[in-house]
């Protein structure tokens, strides 16, 4: 290119708008604009740990800017209890950047992820400096519990293809996008898929091509879409998820479960 | 406890470069950020992740993302995306661009995304065989590379939309490497 004024390099940022329910969808353009330059950024590769239960030494989080990550816990009975899963515009691990105590989750990436790392001191520095940003993290944290809540009833050890299609629903309703032919999720391949549930690669590909068969979800642009929440719902064994629990945004005019 | 290097990791990564051709007026890039931009989602890339370079615009795709699906889909957007540009103001400044694919490790830093995939995508968009490719087919708004070893597993029938009689095969040569790659001009939109 023959310019007459190269200007200099800028740093990475998405092509698209982030997801409206996470939070750096729920920022005003300035504010999330400086959110994205806190701290370092980073590359992922999948599997990899990024936060340990019971750690009581680091008190930094992670702002996820691309990939899926999952939040694991041991359980009593010595089984791995999946917690959560985040992904594009969410923070995590910002219970211990936040209250100083020990890390309640292992994090680890389910496929590669950019990542922001922030001190706690930047973090906190950068609350003080924007209320807009402080509100919507305490916001961001209230719908983590109330998921969590809804997530421990509904998830359990249910069989695989309705945690499939719990996990789907959850995606949908956290990160899809409303198209006229349905919700399309971001991005997401199938070892992803499994790294979430615990499942072999091989036993997603057989329910989602069931699903495929009966046109309750598509594949466009490599990314899953969701034509049929109705039948979703179904195989995900759920008549109805109680509002309150903040897996579907409140219907308008709502203002939510207090 | 600190689980992160300082070293990031390397990720397998589809990188596109894309540069405007011929002289402007100031900085060029920004319509050429707003093309690829408007290409890109017209292409359903909204989650790839874009970097203004000195020279033009990189973009770094998602791990896992069906390569031949970008490379067919992006270069038609953005072919369809110039072309309707430049008919809309006959008049004006006439932008025309180079547009490059390759895949390969990619780390990302503070600085932004480094590695031998940013480099060479960077080296075959910018190579004289490219250049000629444009200059040679004045017509076109368009003209694309593609490194060998990404062509050779996304031709058909691979993909329906890639077919290697269509391409010109080149060997871009830089003072570190050769990479074998075919390059071919776009017509205007059917």
């Amino acid at each position: 290119m023959t310019s007459s004024t190269p200007g200099p390099p800028e740093g990475p940022r998405r092509m698209g708008s982030w997801p409206p329910a996470t939070l750096l969808g729920s920022l005003k353009d300035p504010t999330r604009e400086e959110m994205l330059k806190l701290g370092t950024f980073s590359q992922v590769a999948s599997g990899e740990t990024l936060l340990m239960e019971g750690d009581r030494k680091t008190r930094h989080l992670f702002l996820i800017v691309q990939g899926y990550v999952k939040a694991v816990s041991n359980s009593a009975d010595g089984k791995v209890v999946l917690l959560a899963v985040r992904s594009s515009g969410d923070l995590i691990g910002e219970f211990a950047t936040l209250d100083n105590r020990p890390r309640v989750a292992t994090v680890s990436t389910v496929g590669p992820c950019f990542l922001r790392k922030i001190s706690q001191r930047d973090f906190l520095e950068f609350l003080e400096r924007h209320p807009d940003a402080g509100r919507a993290v305490y916001a961001s944290i209230v719908a983590k519990l109330r998921h969590a809540t809804w997530h421990r009833i509904e998830f359990g050890t249910s069989p695989m293809p309705v945690r499939v299609a719990r996990v789907l629903l959850y995606l949908a309703s956290r990160y899809g996008e409303p198209t006229p032919d349905g919700v399309l999720i971001g991005s997401l391949t199938q070892p992803e898929l499994a790294a979430m549930i615990g499942a072999r690669e091989h036993s997603v590909h057989k329910i989602l091509r069931y699903m495929r068969e009966r046109d309750v979800i598509a594949t466009r642009y490599g990314r899953i879409l969701v034509k049929d929440g109705a039948a979703l719902s179904s195989d995900a064994g759920i008549s109805e998820i109680p509002p309150e629990y903040g897996v579907w945004p409140s219907p308008p005019g709502d203002s939510g479960g207090n | 406890m600190d689980l992160l290097d300082p070293l990031p990791d390397p990720v397998r990564r589809l990188c596109v470069a894309v540069e405007g051709d011929g002289a402007s007026r100031g900085d060029p890039r920004p319509p050429l950020v707003e093309v690829v931009e408007r290409a890109g989602m017209a292409a359903g890339l909204d989650q790839a992740t874009l970097q203004i370079q000195p020279t033009g615009v990189l973009l770094v795709l998602t791990s896992g993302v069906n390569e031949a699906r970008v490379v067919a889909g992006l270069t038609r957007e953005l072919g369809n995306t110039l072309w309707r540009r430049n008919r809309r103001s006959p008049g004006g400044h006439r932008l025309r661009c180079r547009l490059s694919f390759h895949q390969g490790l990619v780390r990302l830093t503070d600085d932004g995304f480094t590695g031998q995939a940013v480099s060479a995508v960077a080296e075959m968009c910018a190579s004289a065989d490219l250049r000629a490719e444009l200059a040679g087919s004045p017509s076109s708004d368009l003209a694309m590379i593609i490194s060998g070893q990404l062509l050779d597993d996304l031709a058909y029938p691979e993909s329906p939309d890639l077919h290697k009689t269509q391409f010109r095969p080149v060997v871009v040569t830089t003072p570190t490497r050769s990479i074998s790659a075919y390059v071919y001009a776009l017509g205007p939109p059917a």
